[in-house]
């Protein structure tokens, strides 16, 4: 992402909430961020449905969609995550707006509003979903999930950098995805001139705190903070991988 | 996102999570990360059961685990309880394609836990699909899964939860193990409460790969269970996808899966590949189905899954053993013990089910006759008369060819599965079609003719009756009214109104006829006398048994008969003799049946296709007189000339034997009733084809169903004898026999069989449970009327002797919504008064028990019928 720091200010629902009622300026804001959030995913979405170029403007349109309100009359924080109402309304979305306004585009109606594009998008399609014969749903889910992961884990490499301890967080990360993280920390311990025991400790105190960044990403898209709601979303995670 | 980043998370994003989730609520109070002894290292999978973790044991051998770890909520006892049962059983099973359970526990916060050896690798299917094995390797990996599922079934444990996730390749040696074992009785039901989807693509306890018995949530659960999930699992390793994957959306309840299950038959696995591959534009390079074209399944293949995925069990392999050793012959190229359900059988299903298209696809081969017809007029016009002959021969040749095709077509498309509604409007214009085609009104009249007797073989009688009638038209409209080709063809109207029509016309069209035929001095002709054996047979169907017996004797004194050739003579004769044995002349019939013997005797042709018939007959004659020592002397008699000239292998024997046997049981000799019967089978049983001949040809008499009647028979002088168990066992084995012949009348005659025996010997819910059957297979076979309502009355019958008053008038309220919904029962007073009675049987049966109860709505109704009666 281009500019990781940037943090919502409360949940995405709220972010929604301001695209429906908000000023132009506060509208456009709210809705760089739900991009950012779900561009990729939607892409995903898009790309197996249409070539390269029709995908971006398919996702792009949606956005705009939703500045235009159209999809937000449906949004309703009751009805579950929202995540699931996105792909449900980007899949509306592709069945029939899309279309329409397809044709209007090539009659030349459409003014071209240049949004927030992310860059790489085709790149990361071909490497985590062109091959894959998984539904589509699936794919949306776990481009959402590595969002999340990622978009965590940058926020706090920045985190680190912020506190000086670049170097630190570089040396611990790879821990993070080992298969069995005990394997080759002594040597690595012994390499960064600490006892195992501390190395273990710094380790621990990154896994700490990685989770909160997921648990603070997470929170985004839920309504409430509940402990339990966020575990389960932990879990989802998980499950979206296997 | 910085590169770096983004290429530590891909790829890896499990393992990421699992560390983070080792962090969470699995802790245990000290903060490490262990389980009993053993040290978590990282979560593999979840799913609805709980949780599986890779970790470690360091006491007494150190080594790596899969440590599954059940949810919140298990009764941790229970499951342990259950689990020490078989632990022994467990702890012997050692077989290099099963994983071996090791340990058992409960955690600090009181979830049960097992441990089992660690296999590092993926589901089976995930590794075909990966390696893109070929047909050849999956039936080798298949197979070690079978000899390990053997070794199991051996020791007495059923796994109960096959499913790819339970059958992982070792990525070390590509070995495939079973894991698991033990798990799921263990666990028991107590999943049984729980949702079977929650959300797409995370399924939870699938209802993929469940028997049936499982789904209707059967307790009685066994090997071939296992079996079965083999089979799905087999499925999907040659398809990609399991049978009836995709039938259900997300979020179906697994009612709605196990109807869909009862109700469907799998497609053939190539079939499905077929399917697939037409149907995904773009597959992936990894796909099954982008197999090279060698790599298709083989049919063999697809009947050795599809006896694994039959419903019911007993159709199954009986172990999976047997269908290793079928795997086997595969492999080595030998015949294989499945074999498809027969075409005729499939055909027959599928006609009942889709008669629009069958009859569209009439449409297209009238159409082809058209276009043929055309070419062959213009032939005609060249080479005139013997053109004409050429025309006529080519024209049936053609069409018989034609429609024995289009039956096998029709099989293929019953195995697809195929709906075309779109092809519903091309019926419509089939009549006119072949009105407008007055160039060749020959091929007119034969067409009329032919799409007549398809509509009866449809069972589309109201459509048959209007093309055999513009038959007759076409035919006299070419040759005259009375010339002898119309005859034919008002013949030929008039047989089919006799046997399905509107009996009640036919004396007085057939009367108008032979008016007619005489009128044009054509009296004793052959067609005169056909017109003759009709009004015998007509009387005889329409009961008048005295009616039918006056015209035959008239026939059978008329001396013009002696000249006729001898089949027509024959046939005339043998329906006179019909006549006289309804009108209880039993010594005329035979008389008259013994002049027919003579006739077949005297023609090479008539002896093998006729006497064994005219015999059986007459055997019928001494039935229906009572006259049982004469007819055992005849059996014997017929049996010893027949055994002569057949040298004893003539399917008729069996007949004969259980004839005899009949005669015997009347005389109250059981012993040898039982003895005969039992002949009689070994012969049906010697005599029928191999399965290996009948798949090759397939007009072979199969003779099950003689096999079947002779276990009716056996079953009913072993219950007369007092031998009860041996009955029920026969009853048994013969509703196995017509479930494997597969034809449905036969099946359910059977089952109905085995039902009434049930009931005789006491076993009143085990009837119960065979009527419901019964009545649900029968409408998966597109049940006729009478079958239902029979299913319906004796299930209600039962209840209502068991004294469950109350669900016997549930019954009975079903029997009689689903009767006066039916027009043919409507209109049947007689039948309405019936079903009317039993409703009031079980409501005054209620009323006794409870003499609160209110009355159902139907009371007034039936009252009122009731009292019509009298």
């Amino acid at each position: 992402m281009q500019s990781p720091q940037f943090k919502f200010p409360t949940t995405q629902w709220t972010v929604l909430a301001t695209l429906r009622s908000g000023s132009p300026e506060e509208s456009k804001a709210a809705l760089e961020a739900l991009c950012r959030a779900y561009w990729f995913p939607l892409y995903v979405v898009a790309r197996k449905r249409f070539a390269k170029e029709d995908a971006e403007d398919a996702v792009q349109g949606f956005f705009l969609s939703l500045l235009r309100r159209e999809a937000l009359l449906q949004a309703d924080s009751s009805r579950g995550k929202l995540r699931a109402f996105f792909f449900a309304a980007f899949e509306n979305f592709c069945n029939q707006q899309w279309q329409r306004e397809n044709t209007l585009k090539r009659g030349g109606q459409m003014e071209h509003v240049q949004l927030y594009t992310l860059h790489g998008a085709e790149t990361r399609y071909i490497q985590h979903a062109e091959g894959s014969t998984e539904d589509i749903e699936t794919l949306y889910n776990r481009e959402w999930a590595r969002t999340v992961l990622e978009a965590s884990l940058e926020a706090l490499s920045q985190e680190y950098d912020r506190r000086g301890q670049a170097p630190r967080f570089k040396m611990l990360a790879v821990h993070l995805t080992e298969a069995d993280p005990e394997l080759g920390m002594q040597a690595a311990s012994l390499s960064a001139g600490m006892t195992l025991q501390a190395y273990r400790t710094a380790l621990h105190r990154l896994r700490k705190e990685y989770r909160m960044m997921i648990e603070q990403e997470l929170t985004k898209t839920l309504e409430g903070t509940d402990p339990a709601l966020i575990r389960e979303e932990l879990h989802e995670l998980f499950r979206v991988f296997s | 996102m910085s590169e770096d980043l983004s290429n530590l998370v891909f790829g890896r994003e499990q393992q990421l999570i699992s560390q983070l989730l080792i962090e969470d609520d699995l802790m245990e109070q000290d903060g490490s990360e262990w389980i009993g002894p053993y040290r978590l290292i990282r979560l593999l999978g979840e799913g609805g059961f709980g949780e599986v973790w890779l970790a470690e044991q360091k006491e007494p051998v150190r080594r790596q685990v899969a440590l599954k770890l059940l949810k919140r909520g298990m009764d941790s006892a229970q499951v342990l309880a259950r689990f020490g049962l078989e632990r022994q059983a467990l702890a012997s099973m050692a077989h290099p394609n099963i994983a071996a359970l090791l340990d058992a526990g409960s955690a600090a916060d009181g979830r049960p836990y097992f441990v089992m050896d660690y296999v590092q690798g993926c589901p089976i299917t995930t590794w075909c699909h990966e390696q893109q094995s070929s047909i050849q390797e999956i039936v080798g990996l298949f197979h070690q899964i079978c000899v390990g599922l053997q070794h199991a079934h051996q020791k007495g444990i059923i796994h109960r939860d096959l499913k790819p996730s339970n059958v992982l390749v070792s990525e070390k040696d590509g070995v495939p193990k079973i894991i698991d074992f033990g798990i799921a009785k263990a666990t028991g039901d107590d999943f049984l409460d729980q949702p079977w989807m929650t959300r797409v693509g995370h399924v939870m306890g699938t209802p993929l790969y469940m028997s049936p018995e499982q789904l209707a949530g059967s307790l009685d659960v066994d090997t071939r269970s296992d079996i079965y999930a083999l089979g799905v699992l087999f499925y999907e390793m040659l398809t990609g996808t399991a049978p009836h994957e995709g039938k259900t959306q997300a979020g179906a309840s697994h009612e709605e899966f196990r109807r869909i299950v009862e109700a469907t038959r799998p497609l053939r696995p190539s079939l499905k590949l077929t399917e697939l591959k037409r149907q995904r534009g773009i597959v992936s390079v990894a796909d099954p189905q982008r197999r090279k074209p060698e790599h298709e399944i083989p049919a063999d293949l697809d009947w050795i899954i599809l006896k694994a995925l039959e419903r019911e069990r007993d159709r199954r392999y009986d172990s999976a053993a047997l269908l290793a050793t079928d795997l086997q012959c595969f492999l080595n190229a030998e015949p294989i013990l499945a074999r498809p359900p027969s075409a005729r059988y499939l055909a027959g299903l599928w006609i009942r089910r889709n008669r629009v298209f069958f009859a569209a696809a009439l449409i297209c081969f009238v159409a082809l006759l058209l276009g043929t017809g055309l070419a062959l007029w213009q032939a005609k016009e060249a080479r005139k008369a013997q053109a004409r002959a050429e025309t006529a021969a080519q024209r049936s040749s053609q069409a018989v060819d034609f429609l024995t095709s289009m039956l096998d077509r029709v099989a293929e498309q019953v195995a697809i599965g195929r709906n075309p509604e779109a092809l519903k409007l091309a019926l419509d214009g089939s009549e006119d079609r072949i009105r407008q085609l007055q160039s060749d009104s020959l091929l007119q009249k034969d067409l009329f003719n032919r799409l007549g007797i398809v509509y009866i073989t449809m069972g589309e009688r109201a459509l048959a009756v209007p093309m055999l009638k513009a038959c007759i038209e076409t035919t006299a409209a070419i040759y005259g009214r009375d010339s002898e080709e119309a005859w034919i063809a008002e013949l030929n109207y008039l047989s089919h109104e006799m046997q399905h029509g509107a009996r009640i016309l036919v004396p007085e069209m057939l009367e108008a006829l032979m008016k007619r035929i005489e009128a044009a001095g054509k009296s004793g002709s052959s067609h005169w006398f056909s017109v003759q054996r009709y009004r015998v047979q007509i009387w005889g169907k329409l009961r008048k048994a005295v009616k039918s017996s006056q015209v035959a004797h008239e026939v059978i004194q008329d001396p013009r008969l002696e000249k006729m050739e001898p089949l027509p003579r024959l046939m005339i004769k043998s329906a006179c003799a019909n006549a006289f044995e309804s009108h209880h002349e039993y010594d005329l019939a035979d008389k008259v049946l013994m002049d027919c013997e003579q006739i077949c005797l005297s023609d090479p042709v008539l002896i093998t296709d006729r006497l064994p018939w005219i015999d059986d007959q007459r055997l019928n004659v001494q039935k229906s007189k009572g006259d049982h020592r004469r007819g055992a002397e005849l059996a014997r008699e017929l049996i010893r000339e027949l055994k002569v000239r057949s040298g004893g292998k003539h399917a008729f024997l069996v007949t004969f034997l259980l004839r005899q046997a009949e005669f015997e049981n009347a005389l109250k000799h059981p012993t040898e009733a039982i003895a005969l019967a039992r002949e009689a089978l070994q012969l049906a049983k010697d005599l029928a084809p191999s399965p290996e001949a009948l798949r090759l040809n397939s007009k072979l008499a199969t003779l099950r169903k003689e096999q079947m009647f002779a276990r009716f028979s056996i079953a009913d002088y072993e219950y007369q004898a007092g031998h009860r168990e041996e009955a029920v066992n026969m009853s048994r084995e013969a509703y196995r026999i017509a479930d494997e012949e597969g034809n449905t009348a036969n099946l359910a005659e059977a089952m109905l069989f085995l039902a009434k025996m049930l009931e005789k010997t006491g076993d009143l819910e085990g009837a119960y449970h065979i009527y419901e059957l019964r009545g649900q297979r029968s409408a998966i076979a597109g049940a006729n009327y009478q079958r239902w309502h029979e299913d319906l009355n004796f299930r209600c019958g039962i209840r209502l002797k068991q004294g469950r008053a109350q669900e016997a008038l549930v019954l009975a309220q079903e029997l009689w919504s689903k009767e006066i919904q039916s027009p043919e029962a409507r209109k049947d007073t007689e039948h309405l008064r019936d079903v009317a009675a039993q409703g009031l049987r079980c409501y005054e049966a209620l009323k006794k028990q409870e003499p609160q109860v209110s009355a159902p709505v139907e009371l007034v109704e039936w009252e009122k019928l009731r009292k019509q009666k009298r």
